[in-house]
């Protein structure tokens, strides 16, 4: 009995959530094209915690972009539970690198602005609350975005993502423009979320350490036009220990293999 | 949360016309000014309470106000809902906005013969004029203040799957929420000065009706009586607004450059 239970929860751990197959992205412009990503592929299992790090300008928000259905991919396909990402949906939401609150909303409406059955009164105050607490802005609820300082209203679009109840988070690099010890702080709160929640993340960052900090895979990818260079499995214990040999390893294992060259 | 009035605002703010009307009556009764078009306060005062008593400045206000309210509710009907439509498709606003631009040039009272001629003297043509001293400000705002919508809160709302009148309802009215209030405010300010020309030119009712009655009559503080009103009552719509206007939109308390 207990056996079967073991199997199942390691099957649904297995399971593949999202699957990117050889994807290629061309932007036209009035002055030309770019290519933005070429041949691009990787998964991604139910309930992990992935990061894509690359240089700047790689592709990593095109390719989030595309994950979340904001963008339409040139060539190739993703699929999301098995079935084709034509749009934006529900099982998706993303945070993006701006917080992106809307300045007429308090707090607690920002939260609960993508709730589905916005109705259902009960339902709404239960998932606002349950994302204000994961969040931890319960005392601020009626405040106005610009009462907010820049980690709080990350937090909100966290908080807000969160409350659409999606099966995956999409964020884009929703740290880099805190300071150090914010930034530190926002991380562990995420890692607590996503082991309360067993949500699946994909989280892009530059930020080498905070793919190790944070994730069980990380995505390294390579320069214009971005295509997955590296996928490599993060398999330290939480919380991770940065001063640990094996962490010191791997990052200077990524440093090696991401060129900031273009 | 409505502030507190300030009194010694209001008292520096009534200081000045008060002196005014103190200096006034003081050489209105050493006999320098012409009674025939410049009574005494006191004079314009009792003929005031005059017209309260026998009700003639009531009937006329009511008369005004009441046309007032419908060409207002109408243009709002028609001017929000096109300028969210044109605010949204960028192009169309090519096709239109010299059009609009010509005939924003154009005051009012100008098309006031014209509706006369179309519409008859009585309600039609006030009306008229109401709608179209209101439309441009409240319309061109509107157009304005959804055509500058974030678009990257647009996305949000696309991400978060809003239906396309949810996105209207949810995104687009309340960030042009500022700049259609704005045009709320002008347009009613102008409807009010449009409508009294109205009322002067077809002179049938209402408180322009009544400042020509005032000159015909060669009752100059009829006259006054009227002219006060119509500031009086401009002034106290434009405070109606600008309160309503914060206790809608709260979030807007801390918007640089905004006084107040
Ligand atoms: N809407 C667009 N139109 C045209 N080109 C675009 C567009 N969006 C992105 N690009 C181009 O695609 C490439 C990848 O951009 P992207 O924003 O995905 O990079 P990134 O990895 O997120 O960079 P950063 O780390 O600086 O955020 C860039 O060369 C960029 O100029
Ligand atoms: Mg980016």
């Amino acid at each position: 009995m207990s056996t079967i239970a073991n199997n199942s929860q390691k099957n649904s751990n297995q399971e593949m959530l999202i699957q990117v197959n050889n994807i290629s992205k061309i932007f036209t412009s009035n002055w030309g094209k770019v290519q933005a990503l070429q041949n691009l592929s990787f998964s991604c299992n139910r309930g992990e915690f992935v990061t894509i790090v690359g240089p700047s300008g790689c592709g990593k928000t095109t390719l989030l972009r595309i994950i979340a259905g904001l963008e339409r991919q040139t060539t190739g396909e993703v699929l999301f539970n098995g079935s084709k990402v034509l749009g934006p949906g529900h099982d998706r939401a993303v945070v993006f690198q701006e917080p992106r609150l809307f300045p007429w909303l308090t707090v607690e409406q920002n939260i609960a602005f993508g709730i589905r059955d916005s109705r259902n009164k009960q339902k709404v105050k239960y998932l606002t609350d349950k994302s204000l607490d994961l969040v931890g802005l319960k005392d601020f609820r009626q405040a106005y975005p610009h009462e907010l300082s820049g980690g709080m209203a990350q937090r909100v679009a966290i908080g807000r993502a969160l409350a659409f109840e999606p099966a995956a988070l999409l964020l884009d690099e929703p740290f880099s423009s805190l300071d150090v010890s914010t930034r530190a702080r926002l991380q562990g709160e995420l890692l607590e979320l996503w082991h309360k929640t067993a949500k699946t993340i994909i989280l892009v960052t530059h930020n080498i350490t905070e793919a190790l900090v944070l994730s069980q895979k990380t995505i390294i990818m390579s320069p214009a036009p971005g295509s997955v260079k590296e996928v490599l499995a993060i398999d330290l214990p939480y919380p991770r220990e940065q001063n640990s040999p094996a962490f010191q390893e791997k990052k200077e294992y990524i440093h090696k293999n991401i060129s900031y060259k273009h | 949360m409505v502030k507190k009035i300030d009194y010694s605002i209001v008292l520096k703010g009534a200081a000045f016309p008060l002196l005014l009307i103190f200096v006034w009556e003081i050489t209105a009764r050493l006999g320098y000014l012409n009674a025939l078009f410049l009574p005494a306060p006191s004079k314009i005062g009792y003929t005031f309470v005059q017209m309260v008593a026998d009700g003639s400045w009531a009937v006329n206000l009511l008369a005004s106000l009441k046309r007032l309210a419908y060409g207002f509710l109408i243009t709002v009907c028609l001017a929000v809902p096109l300028g969210i439509v044109v605010g949204r498709a960028r192009s169309f606003q090519h096709w239109i906005s010299p059009t609009l631009s010509f005939l924003q040039q154009i005051p009012p009272i100008a098309w006031i013969p014209i509706f006369i001629l179309a519409l008859g003297i009585y309600e039609a043509p006030k009306i008229a004029v109401i709608i179209y001293a209101a439309f441009f400000p409240v319309f061109l705002n509107t157009v304005q203040g959804v055509s500058s919508v974030d678009p990257k809160l647009v996305e949000v709302g696309r991400a978060y799957m809003l239906s396309p009148l949810s996105m209207i309802r949810r995104v687009y009215i309340p960030s042009a929420g500022i700049s259609i209030f704005v045009g709320l405010r002008l347009g009613l300010s102008n409807c009010w000065r449009a409508l009294v020309m109205a009322e002067m030119i077809t002179r049938t009712t209402g408180i322009g009706a009544q400042i020509w009655e005032g000159r015909d009559l060669m009752q100059p503080d009829r006259i006054f009586v009227a002219v006060f009103t119509i500031g009086v009552v401009g002034l106290i719509i434009d405070i109606i607004l600008k309160r309503m206007e914060h206790r809608f939109m709260p979030w807007k308390k801390k918007h640089p450059g905004d006084k107040r």
